[in-house]
């Protein structure tokens, strides 16, 4: 126990380095303002940002499903991978929770930022209209917010025991915190089994949760007659991409924090290898429903269905999404010499762009191209509409960091049972010992 | 959920109480309850209340008839001679109006349901002086009274029947 | 039942825009500024769409008048999450301004795109918002507005039939548009009826709805110009 913990909570008692710091100012300021374009949208009206007529929705929509996407990954990785034991999830689990956790709320507040009369956002709860989308997404992502809460708490229950037990020398709040979420944790035979049954009931919860809720939030798109957002396809799609997008912001933030609390020696390449195969097939999966959804476009024939592709195809912003979506990150991940961390991470990035500007294109393009003739559109956000993206990043990536100096950022509990389990791991993988 | 609507419109609708609770002057302590107990019914001086959507405020040519100098009988209060003879309007002040988004016609509730007035404004008959904030028996005049009303009497409950 | 619908003959129609203005002065339409059209934010509740006929060199261009189509089976009102827009009884296409969130789901759902949102509050220059029919709410921004066939109209009109102790007589309730319209080119008047003028001519060989195929069964129907 003691040589895992040492080096993951000795950064979380040292002063805050000075470079830790001025990133947390500035990401505080980019929320702060974001607040204020909020503030100021909120008083002039949606007019602020740069939608128009055909195209009513905009970039909100974009980071809606972005930020609801990644953090599909936390769950998927926690989940998932925990209800079939996959050995290298421990080291991700609790990056990925966090991730899930602390993207909700900013995925959200996206569909807020988007009302035109914000302060009627409960008419949805007072006169619900249960045939609609939008409803059925407040109760999904509400649920999905509270539950994935409560799963990432539970992981954390053990380590916050952890903490309360060997962090003395904090201050006099921060331990009534740590004795206080801790729940009184002693460590013993039937809490730890009372806590695997937990956390296994509620993995395989929140793998149906994670399914409905992007395709309910695809459902947003493709239960209008819009050309281009109504298929039957867009919904497994989101659901693939959310994933595809979320494991490589996993990836992103466990480089980072490998690199800033040293964790070398728990978030081995070996992990990160894994961790890469298990992109590698996302990365084929993203490019097949690609070209089927695409495929069906064209067989299709439809006039509309058609301006909407061959829009999308005549816009170099497509083809630089599809190179950062596939051809790129498929390379990296494929060859097995091009697998190394500053390359993942590097990848990971450009996924996320990719996959970023690949709503983009599906919202923006189909928003223009409705069906009548005259509502062909153009579409730039405005500074207002950026400045609240850039926040809402901001916003999530502060949370993040303030996390994981008041928290472990590894699950200590697993991966000690990792430690333990050393020789099964040391065995080629899908071979069970 | 059906009580926590209410109790969150109730909030909200007592902050709104509160925030136009001030009552109005009027210019005159008009007695209703003396004019209703002459047999004078209330479209005899708002005349639109059964022809049209709105009920109407009386003008002083309502009051000339009867408030006459060479009358001894009724008896024609000083500050009501000033606007009698200066041939000048009251200037009442409207106390009752429906929001803008809200069609509600005085015609279809008087003329075509035959409601009685006092069904919404209570017991004006015994009221000594004019309205100074809006009353309406059992509390506010809100949507919630509108349906339950409209249910009761089978009529239409179609948003567009009110709203537009 | 009735059913409230209309029918443009499109060979009737000359394409002077006569219904497009009548319909913005009676509805509390904005005018908008030059800066709104130039964002392509301009408010229009019956708009034309451009069209091409013939093939070339004998072409025509022709507009045809695009309200909301007030279909049977609206694909917007299955979409608002808070039911302010609903298929009401006699088939009108409802719109409840105070109720609208402002999502804009609706407006994204409509096939038509002839649905508008107010991108910001309605400008009235001077005093002109007091000389704004009453019996049309000004709209507020932040939220979705179309076409309600003049129901205001309806409205009136059936007081006024109530009050007198009769049936509405169809002539009565006019939208603004078919009142406006100097050629006769546009006929209102209840489907349902079939001795109705709107339901003979909705039977018309000539007869056809925008982008019938969708399913959304509009009560707006055209007839092919020959």
């Amino acid at each position: 126990m003691n040589d895992i913990a040492r080096p993951i909570l000795a950064p979380m008692m040292a002063r805050p380095s000075r470079a830790y710091r001025a990133v947390c100012v500035a990401l505080g300021a980019v929320l702060l303002w974001s607040m204020l374009a909020w503030a100021w949208q909120i008083a002039y009206g949606l007019g602020e940002t740069g939608l128009n007529t055909p195209v009513f929705w905009g970039l909100y929509l974009v980071n809606f499903v972005f930020f609801i996407g990644i953090s599909h990954a936390g769950t998927l990785i926690s989940s998932i991978l925990r209800i079939t034991d996959t050995a290298w999830r421990r080291p991700f689990t609790r990056l990925a929770e966090a991730i899930t956790v602390f993207s909700l709320p900013f995925g959200a507040t996206c569909v807020i930022v988007d009302l035109g009369r914000p302060e009627r956002l409960f008419n949805v709860i007072f006169y619900p209209h249960f045939s609609s989308a939008i409803l059925w997404d407040v109760v999904c992502i509400s649920t999905y917010l509270i539950t994935s809460i409560l799963y990432f708490y539970m992981a954390l229950v053990p380590d916050i025991a952890v903490c309360r037990d060997r962090l003395t020398g904090a201050s006099p709040f921060r331990r009534r915190v740590y004795r206080g979420l801790a729940l009184g944790w002693e460590g013993t035979e039937s809490q730890h089994r009372m806590l695997s049954r937990i956390m296994t009931g509620m993995s395989i919860f929140l793998f149906a949760l994670v399914i409905s809720v992007h395709t309910n939030v695809s459902f947003v798109f493709g239960m209008t007659t819009k050309p281009g957002w109504h298929t039957p396809l867009i919904s497994p799609f989101f659901v693939l991409g959310a994933i595809y997008s979320g494991v490589a912001a996993v990836i992103f933030f466990a480089v980072i924090f490998r690199k800033i609390f040293h964790l070398e020696a728990y978030l081995t390449p070996r992990h990160f290898n894994s961790c890469a195969k298990f992109l590698l097939a996302l990365c084929c999966f993203w490019l097949y429903a690609m070209i089927v959804e695409h495929l069906y476009g064209f067989y299709g024939k439809e006039t509309a269905e058609l301006a909407v592709i061959e829009a999308k195809f005549s816009n170099p912003l497509f083809w630089i999404m599809f190179t950062l979506c596939f051809p790129v990150p498929f390379v990296i991940l494929a060859v097995p010499r091009f697998r190394t961390i500053p390359n993942l991470f590097v990848m990971s990035i450009l996924v996320n762009i990719g996959m970023w500007m690949e709503r983009y294109e599906i919202i923006i393009t189909s928003g223009e191209h409705p069906y009548l003739s005259w509502g062909t559109g153009r579409y730039s956000p405005s500074w207002v509409e950026w400045s609240i993206t850039a926040g809402w990043f901001a916003g999530f990536a502060l949370l993040l960091l303030i996390f994981v100096r008041w928290f472990p950022a590894l699950t200590l509990w697993e991966v000690e049972e990792e430690k333990h389990e050393a020789p099964a791991t040391a065995l080629p993988e899908g071979v069970k010992a | 959920m059906g009580r926590i609507t209410k109790v969150i419109a109730g909030w909200a609708l007592g902050l709104s109480a509160l925030a136009s609770c001030e009552d109005k002057e009027q210019p005159i302590a008009f007695p209703h309850a003396k004019h209703v107990a002459l047999k004078m019914e209330c479209v005899s001086c708002h005349t639109g209340a059964r022809d049209q959507t709105h009920a109407g405020i009386p003008w002083i040519h309502s009051c000339t008839p009867c408030h006459r100098l060479d009358r001894p009988f009724p008896k024609t209060p000083p500050e009501l001679l000033e606007y009698i003879n200066a041939v000048k309007e009251i200037p009442w002040l409207q106390v009752h109006r429906a929001p803008r988004h809200v069609y509600f016609s005085h015609r279809r509730h008087v003329a075509v349901a035959g409601i009685d007035c006092a069904e919404c404004h209570g017991d004006v008959q015994s009221m000594d002086r004019p309205f100074s904030r809006p009353m309406f028996p059992a509390g506010q005049a809100g949507m919630d009274r509108c349906i339950d009303c409209h249910r009761k009497e089978r009529v239409t409950t179609d948003c567009l029947a009110c709203h537009r | 039942m009735v059913r409230w619908g209309m029918v443009i003959d499109l060979d009737k129609c000359s394409g002077c825009q006569a219904c497009g203005v009548a319909c913005a002065a009676e509805s509390n339409v904005a005018p908008g500024s030059p800066r709104e059209a130039w964002k392509g934010r301009l408010i229009r509740w019956l708009q034309f769409l451009p069209q091409a006929e013939g093939t070339y060199p004998n072409v025509a261009a022709a507009l045809q008048p695009m309200m909301c189509q007030q279909c049977d089976r609206p694909a917007c009102t299955y979409v608002c999450p808070v039911s302010a827009t609903y298929p009401n009884p006699q088939g009108i296409v409802a719109q409840i301004y105070w109720r609208c969130i402002g999502c804009r789901y609706c407006i994204n759902a409509c096939p038509y795109t002839t649905k508008w949102f107010n991108w910001w509050e309605p400008q009235w220059a001077g005093n002109t918002a007091k000389a704004t029919n009453p019996d049309v709410e000004l709209r507020q921004k932040g939220i979705s507005e179309k076409c309600l066939f003049c129901s205001h109209r309806l409205q009136r009109a059936k007081e006024r039939a109530r009050a007198e102790r009769r049936p509405l007589a169809s002539h009565e309730y006019v939208p603004a548009c078919v009142e406006a319209c100097p050629t006769g080119a546009i006929v209102f008047g209840d489907l349902e009826d079939p001795q109705s003028e709107v339901s003979k001519l909705a039977r018309s060989p000539r007869a056809f709805r925008v982008l019938e195929e969708l399913g959304t069964k509009p009560k707006v129907i055209y007839l092919k110009s020959t």
